[in-house]
């Protein structure tokens, strides 16, 4: 088998792998919650299994930045502060993970580069075998045509599944992803055209149901080139509720505050949390000026950097891969989600 | 594993009492390796822990030519600055560093030097002056302009009192409010212009200070002639990784703590924010 | 909510798509809001004052020590000597509780909730009106408004659902009409900003009105306008209402036609208008123009107040305002007296009890022990340098809480609470949603459920209850309280729980149109209203208003222990006239002392057209001074509320 063999292998049997899987390793997947909602977690069983979702409001990228990670604990009790290292985790299994969010991993996958490596997140995306499931079906906020963000995806997965009904059909993405369906006794064959014309069908189905937009590209040049009228940031900033709600879903952001947690005089940890430039306190310094002191200026803020050619150019593509979750969080419905405000935007500039 | 944000542990050798509120540490790394092979350019800057208090980004203030001590100048003004000033010689603090970007010392070589610090601005400033008068020949006309809210409240006294000895360089001292036995100059740091020559064209001026120091001084600099590229100086923002991930000093799509904090005035034009 | 939980620490917050009210959405608090609950600073062992320090003792001594003390006070000074003062944030089952222990165990009938210093007003009218203490609208109400009167609140700072709703209606065009002396962050949205003096509302709403009738713009079929016009409204005309308010009769009268237009008007209120020597009367005024436009039962239509903290309207229906039994039943009526005589199997006292600013101010006469759950007091009341001194004149504090407040640490016993996130029970939401809270972790080690510890103390009292759960003590409360009847523990355990009043399990009522049946509501009376009691003159030349801005609630004690939330509202600030600021040579970012009659506090200056000249807008901040200390406790004889929305002062240099 090579990376672009598709292949094709029983529903049942290829669930029954996985969960054979669950005693060495951790699997996580989507699961059902009390009151219907699907979020994903740590499965026990493959009863606690669904299929029937489109995607986890949660974003994906908590199992890789956590939202509150220990970054090392100290224990000042001897006679020189003694740091400890986090402990290595168990080898991990994200299963069904949507093409938005492997989308989304491959953005933070460079920006943990770069010039300072952060070990922490390669230790676990390293530690981490990716399954992903491309969508059938969209929500009614997804809009991943536009961002080259789904609903199938060329690479970024170590297997990409497409639900067949009875059987899914398998891109192969990796070596590692390789490794696993030969590790384990699946019977498979190649994708005949049967299974081909299938996905096909899938995907334009996919594709049509989709609702929102983003025309993204226009509104990157408004923003790079500063043609948008102040006015119009003054009226988004005056609607923003400073909720943060945008960026702690948003897949493709990343920034984090630290804080030390003592436990006690002689110990503690010292931990990093998601934060968020749409608060005031982001920016406020020591002295206590403040240069995004407005919301106007901190909205402003991060839609350069979600669409300006600056950040284009450095991160080889736009902060956004079409999953929709800002329209649903967002306290101002309707108004200062990415695919309303590029709306504006363009709107705006004719 | 490689944890960038873990700290490498110091010990604090010696502490100075600059003003009311200010100190400056003196520290070498705990591990002998690290005081052996520990380098750092003037400008850069190192995230100093107090464990349990948290951590806050310093520039270096001493020579980098002699490595194997590094000073840090801190004002007491948050929780960790104050958590800092409660210790001793001989206690612990955690190092990351050095971080960031440096002033240009070899590309300055055979230029005048115009150096103009407001208060705590000074001692970034240091890490680059020290060094310079270590090769004091390799500069043309060199001028330090300090300026302080009070005769009291600056920096380095002492080394003040060494500067305005040496007669290879130009040192001029103002204060916003003299005090009885203060017999220098009065007003804000821009005021010292009129009192000194300059051939911008042969001159490169560096700057710290507070934020609205630094935009007049920067103003009076370019009302003289220098070219953009001939000033520079530090911008500072809300700190708190030093290695540009957490995203509180990004500026555009350039972060304060990797790219800077050094830059030039024609770098800092081109931002979107200031 | 959705808590993430790891090893037994809670990590994160994430929203529920699927709830009817939240739609997926949280506010900064709720993002946020559990960093609270692992901080170090958390309560984790009783603490008694002795030798006039705190120091940790076991369960078993708290609870005996309490018992002891408060037995001791009532043989010394009678059964009433002390006062019980409930929580706006706990549960359900909880309060009910409390309730129960101090009126049949403890046998006092002085007892109130923190609600009294916001909202008692609006819990007045309500219930006279309609027979229920409660909102008389939905939060779905806003998204089918024909019109929404804005008066007297901040729904962008307050209530983030409301004020998300609110904007959605605004950009839609329904017409929304803000009354508040100060400009917000969504007022440019909005259709008209109706400015008016501080204190002046009343004449406004009832000159609203005046031209519904004069103009025969009132809805059909109504009953009683005669009496109405009589009973003063006739004066209230728009000339009157300007020359009062200082509104142009032009604007009132474009108000008035926006009302008369739409469909149903809706009314979102808040402190500005309740805290307030008016306070009953604008209620009132409220009410008699919801019901003009035969708003009063219809969707999109009614009295929407913005209450504060996550169970205020569930303090109010488990019985903890000191009228009002479980259920909101007057107790002053014997027959309602009997028959919770007869269900919890105790005497309850005949007499009125005192209310809670009435309770601080007969501290160390009347009152003896005061036993405080879940509120700051010391900072919450006003004319805080009376109320300190009240507190330290008590014979016997005793405060339950998580951290330890400035009340606690005045406190001779402090109990350990346990969070929102570690007990069970239900909450009741300011619509009459009624909401199962599940506990994500176990209680921190040392703390208990509010719900264990008044079980706890009964016992300790010599009233043994059997400690139960808090869905046994939910059966029992809903026999005492119909308007929870017909509701089930397991459909309120579904994302957004009921909307009471259901009578069957699979029944939603957003209609308030249940409650009131084919009643149309009889007319209230118009009131010309009481003069504001701490006018400006030459030495105080300013009106200062309080608010409460998006960062801060209350006291802070939990904002500010949250390192995020902390870092979002650093500076206590003062916002000044642009004009006013001029000529008193001050500048944005300057340090003043803002003094009232009554007390002092520093601020940093904000010059801002946003308030008109005159006015001071103070947002209620802790540090550099406490926001209460300089506002009046007089009470708006009605509803006890203290008048502390605001007070004349002066600013001075530092």
């Amino acid at each position: 088998m090579q990376a672009g063999t598709r292949l094709v292998v029983n529903k049942q049997v290829f669930l029954d792998n996985l969960s054979l899987c669950m005693q060495k390793m951790t699997v996580i997947g989507p699961q059902k919650l009390r009151g219907g909602e699907v979020t994903f977690g740590p499965l026990r069983s493959l009863r606690g299994l669904t299929l029937d979702y489109v995607n986890d409001l949660d974003p994906l990228k908590r199992f890789f930045l956590p939202q509150r990670e220990v970054l090392f604990a100290y224990d000042l009790s001897g006679k020189k502060p003694r740091l400890l290292q986090p402990e290595q985790e168990r080898p991990r299994l994200l299963f069904g993970i949507r093409s938005c969010d492997v989308q989304g991993l491959a953005h933070m996958d460079g920006f943990f580069q770069g010039a300072c490596y952060d070990e922490l997140y390669w230790a676990r995306r390293r530690n981490t075998l990716i399954i992903s499931m491309a969508c059938n079906r969209p929500n009614e906020s997804c809009f991943c045509i536009c961002c080259n963000g789904g609903p199938w995806l060329e690479s970024g997965f170590d297997l990409q599944l497409t639900d067949l009904g009875e059987e899914f059909l398998i891109d192969i993405g990796s070596r590692a992803g390789r490794v696993f369906l030969e590790e384990r006794p699946m019977p498979a064959v190649t994708a005949s055209r049967r299974h081909e014309t299938r996905r096909r069908e899938l995907m334009e189905a996919c594709d049509a149901q989709m609702v929102p937009t983003a025309y993204l590209a226009k509104a990157c040049i408004q923003i790079t080139n500063n043609r948008v009228r102040e006015e119009l940031w003054e009226e988004m900033g005056s609607e923003c509720f400073s909720c943060g709600g945008c960026t702690h879903v948003c897949p493709c952001c990343t920034c984090f505050d630290v804080v030390d947690c003592p436990e006690g005089a002689k110990s503690g940890t010292r931990v990093r949390c998601w934060d968020s430039c749409q608060y005031s306190g982001f920016t406020r310094e020591a002295s206590g000026h403040n240069p995004r002191a407005r919301a106007k200026e901190r909205v402003k803020r991060r839609f350069y950097h979600k669409l300006s050619y600056a950040y284009i150019q450095q991160d080889g593509h736009p902060g956004c891969v079409g999953c929709g979750r800002c329209i649903t969080v967002c306290e101002a419905f309707g108004l200062l989600d990415i695919s309303a405000v590029v709306k504006r935007l363009r709107r705006d500039g004719q | 594993m490689e944890n960038i944000y873990l700290p490498d542990l110091a010990v604090i050798d010696r502490i100075v009492d600059e003003t009311h509120d200010i100190k400056t540490f003196t520290l070498q790394f705990a591990s002998r390796d690290l005081r052996k092979n520990f380098r750092f350019k003037s400008g850069q800057f190192v995230e100093a822990s107090i464990f349990g208090a948290g951590e806050a980004p310093f520039g270096f203030a001493s020579n980098p030519n002699h490595p194997e001590h590094f000073d840090i100048t801190v004002r007491a003004a948050g929780v960790v600055t104050r958590a800092m000033h409660a210790l001793k010689p001989g206690d612990y603090m955690g190092i990351r560093g050095p971080l960031g970007n440096h002033f240009p010392l070899e590309e300055v070589k055979g230029q005048d030097i115009l150096i103009i610090a407001g208060g705590i601005g000074l001692p970034p400033l240091k890490s680059l002056i020290d060094p310079m008068l270590d090769c004091r020949g390799d500069f043309g006309q060199f001028i330090i302009l300090y300026g302080a809210r009070t005769p009291a409240d600056r920096v380095y006294k002492p080394l003040l009192q060494e500067w305005s000895e040496r007669g290879d360089i130009t040192l001029l001292q103002t204060v916003d409010t003299p005090d009885a036995a203060w017999s220098g100059p009065v007003g804000v740091v821009t005021t010292l212009f009129e009192k000194i020559k300059l051939a911008v064209d042969r001159t490169v001026a560096f700057t710290c200070g507070p934020p609205v120091m630094i935009r007049f001084v920067i103003q009076e600099l370019l009302a003289m002639g220098f070219a953009e590229e001939r000033i520079i100086s530090t911008l500072e923002r809300y700190m708190k990784c030093g290695v540009g991930k957490c995203g509180h000093c990004a500026i555009g799509h350039k972060y304060i703590c990797v790219d800077g904090p050094v830059f030039s005035w024609r770098q800092i034009k081109r931002l979107p924010e200031r | 909510m959705l808590l993430e939980v790891e090893k037994g620490v809670v990590l994160a917050a994430a929203p529920q798509r699927d709830h009817p009210v939240s739609r997926g959405t949280l506010c900064i608090k709720g993002w946020n809001g559990h960093q609270i609950i692992h901080h170090p600073e958390r309560l984790t062992q009783p603490l008694l004052r002795i030798n006039d320090r705190l120091k940790p003792v076991s369960w078993n001594k708290a609870l005996s020590y309490a018992a002891q003390r408060i037995t001791d006070l009532q043989q010394a000074h009678g059964r009433d000597c002390v006062g019980v003062v409930g929580s706006l944030k706990t549960v359900n089952e909880a309060s009910y509780l409390l309730g129960k222990l101090a009126r049949t165990v403890l046998h006092t009938p002085h007892l109130d909730a923190p609600l009294r210093f916001d909202h008692a007003p609006s819990l007045r009218v309500l219930r006279e009106q309609s027979g229920f203490a409660n909102a008389a609208a939905a939060l779905a109400d806003i998204e089918k408004a024909g019109a929404i009167l804005v008066i007297g609140a901040d729904a962008k700072a307050q209530n983030a659902r409301a004020g998300s709703l609110l904007l959605q209606a605004a950009k839609r065009g329904v017409p929304v009409i803000q009354v508040d002396p100060r400009e917000q962050e969504h007022s440019r949205f909005f259709r008209l900003h109706l400015r008016p003096r501080p204190g002046t509302d009343l004449a406004l709403i009832n000159a609203l009105s005046h031209i519904l009738l004069a103009e025969d713009w009132q809805a059909e079929g109504l009953a009683g306008l005669a009496k109405l016009r009589d009973d003063g409204l006739e004066r209230f005309t728009p000339a009157y209402a300007e020359s009062v308010s200082g509104i142009a009769q032009d604007d009132l009268r474009s108000a008035a036609g926006l009302i008369a237009k739409a469909s149903s008007l809706l009314i979102l209120f808040g402190t500005g208008i309740t805290q307030q020597a008016n306070g009953t009367a604008n209620v009132r005024a409220l009410w008699n123009l919801a019901l003009l436009t035969g708003s009063i039962g219809r969707e999109g239509g009614g009295l929407l107040p913005l209450l504060t903290a996550n169970n205020s309207q569930g303090a109010v229906d488990t019985g903890l305002m000191s009228e009002w039994g479980p259920g909101q039943r007057d107790l002053q009526e014997a027959a309602v007296r009997r028959a919770i005589e007869a269900a919890w199997g105790a005497s309850l006292p005949a007499e009125k009890g005192l209310t809670l600013q009435e309770m601080i101010d007969h501290a160390g006469g009347r009152i003896r022990a005061l036993y405080v759950v879940g509120e700051n007091l010391a900072w919450s009341a006003p004319e805080s340098a009376k109320t300190s001194a009240a507190l330290d004149k008590l014979d016997f504090l005793l405060v339950q809480d998580l951290f330890l407040t400035e009340t606690a640490a005045r406190a001779d016993l402090v109990l350990p609470a346990a969070s929102f996130a570690e007990q069970e029970g239900s909450y009741t939401s300011l619509e009459r949603r009624l909401q199962r809270v599940r506990r994500a972790i176990a209680p921190l080690r040392g703390c208990k459920p509010d719900l264990e510890i008044i079980q706890l103390l009964a016992g300790a009292l010599a009233a043994p209850w059997p400690l139960r759960k808090a869905e046994e003590v939910f059966l029992e409360m809903q026999q005492l309280m119909p308007c929870y009847g017909g509701i089930s523990w397991q459909t309120i355990g579904h994302p957004g729980g009921v909307l009471w009043p259901a009578h069957t399990d699979d029944e939603e009522c957003t209609l308030y149109r249940k409650l009131l049946g084919d009643r149309q509501g009889a007319f209230t009376e118009v009131s010309t209203g009481l003069p504001f009691g701490d006018e400006p003159d030459a030495d105080y030349p300013f009106t200062l208003i309080t608010g409460r801005p998006l960062f801060h609630r209350r006291t802070g004690t939990l904002v500010t222990r949250s390192f995020t939330l902390d870092k979002e509202d650093p500076v206590a600030t003062i916002e000044i006239n642009t004009d006013d600021a001029r000529a008193l040579k001050l500048r944005s970012g300057w340090p003043v002392i803002v003094k009232s009659r009554r007390g002092e506090v520093r601020r940093t200056v904000v010059v801002t057209r946003a308030v008109p000249p005159g006015i001071l807008y103070l947002p209620i901040h802790h540090k550099d001074g406490l926001s209460q200390s300089l506002m009046p406790s007089m009470l708006e004889p009605e509803s006890a509320i203290p008048q502390m929305k605001l007070c004349a002062a002066k600013l001075e240099m530092v």
